[in-house]
């Protein structure tokens, strides 16, 4: 067998380059679908050794990240034996309005402002963490890991308009529960009844 | 007057706001969403409540890096598919 040059073919020092950097932000973009450590480090090993074998088909200078998690996703779901293709029947502009009536109403009942007040992380991670799919996704890849529509479109392997309409009843689904949130700890005028309440 | 952007009413503006505070749109859409904000004090009130809800959001982004036994595993399956490190 005829010695090649020293140090790995140059695939392989461009995968180590471009793609082993990102174990990190893989780790932790599959910790949040799964959440749940073991079947994240599976999710993890399956999307690098998956990278590995089609890095042939990666287009040099573009975005690994990206990539990456479009495998990682792509895993998850096979994982979840959700292959079924999801069928998206909202507009997004009717969910961007949705939206704006749920913001009236906490106006209306205070919410606004005490939302404001407080620390909305700790009750938007577990709301989060209760979210369906595929708005899950939508939400953790936009607003958690910060990528663009276009991003998410080329991740979640759909049009951006189902981005846009997954995101927003996702946003609107979080912010319902942060009302349900403000009502129960009783930051609102429509928190818990008690006995000094009287009917109007 | 060929050069007058039209303005935007509230209905129109509400139903991109997200894509407006997501920096999705054009400079031209993003101009007449900034300039209805500005003249309206309702819109103006939900794009910030609406902005404070995303801070919030990206900011439950967990630092979680990938564990160091995690992170050889990977690299040992990686090595016996044939990957070579430098």
């Amino acid at each position: 067998m005829t010695e090649g040059p020293a140090g790995p073919p140059p695939q392989d020092a461009d995968y180590e380059r471009d793609a082993l950097p990102w174990m990190d932000d893989v780790y932790r973009f599959a910790y949040s679908l799964t959440r749940n450590e073991a079947d994240a480090e599976d999710l993890v090993q399956e999307t690098f050794l998956r990278a590995f074998r089609s890095w042939h088909t990666f287009q040099p200078g573009s975005d690994a990240r990206r990539w990456l998690f479009t495998i990682c996703r792509n895993a998850f779901l096979r994982s979840r034996e959700k292959t079924r293709r999801e069928v998206d029947m909202d507009d997004a502009d009717a969910e961007a309005i949705a939206t704006v009536r749920l913001h009236q109403e906490m106006r209306d009942d205070g919410t606004d402002r005490a939302l404001s007040r407080i620390d909305l992380a700790p009750a938007l991670a577990r709301a989060l963490e209760e979210l369906p799919e595929p708005f899950r996704s939508a939400v953790i890849i936009v607003d958690v890991e910060d990528q663009s529509y276009e991003a998410a479109a080329e991740i979640l392997g759909v049009p951006i308009g189902t981005v846009r309409s997954r995101l927003f009843r996702g946003r609107r689904q979080l912010q319902e529960k942060l009302r349900e949130y403000a009502h129960d700890a009783g930051f609102t005028s429509a928190g818990p009844r008690t006995s000094e309440t009287t009917d109007a | 007057m060929p050069n007058e952007m039209p303005m935007m009413d509230c209905e129109q503006a509400l139903a991109q706001l997200f894509d407006f505070l997501d920096h999705e749109l054009t400079p031209e859409r993003m101009q007449l969403i900034e300039q209805h904000l500005a003249g309206c004090t309702c819109c103006f009130e939900l794009a910030q409540f609406e902005e404070r809800f995303l801070v919030a959001l990206q900011g439950i982004r967990e630092d979680r890096p990938c564990p160091h036994e995690v992170r050889r595993r990977v690299l040992a399956s990686l090595e016996a598919a044939g990957f070579t490190r430098h």
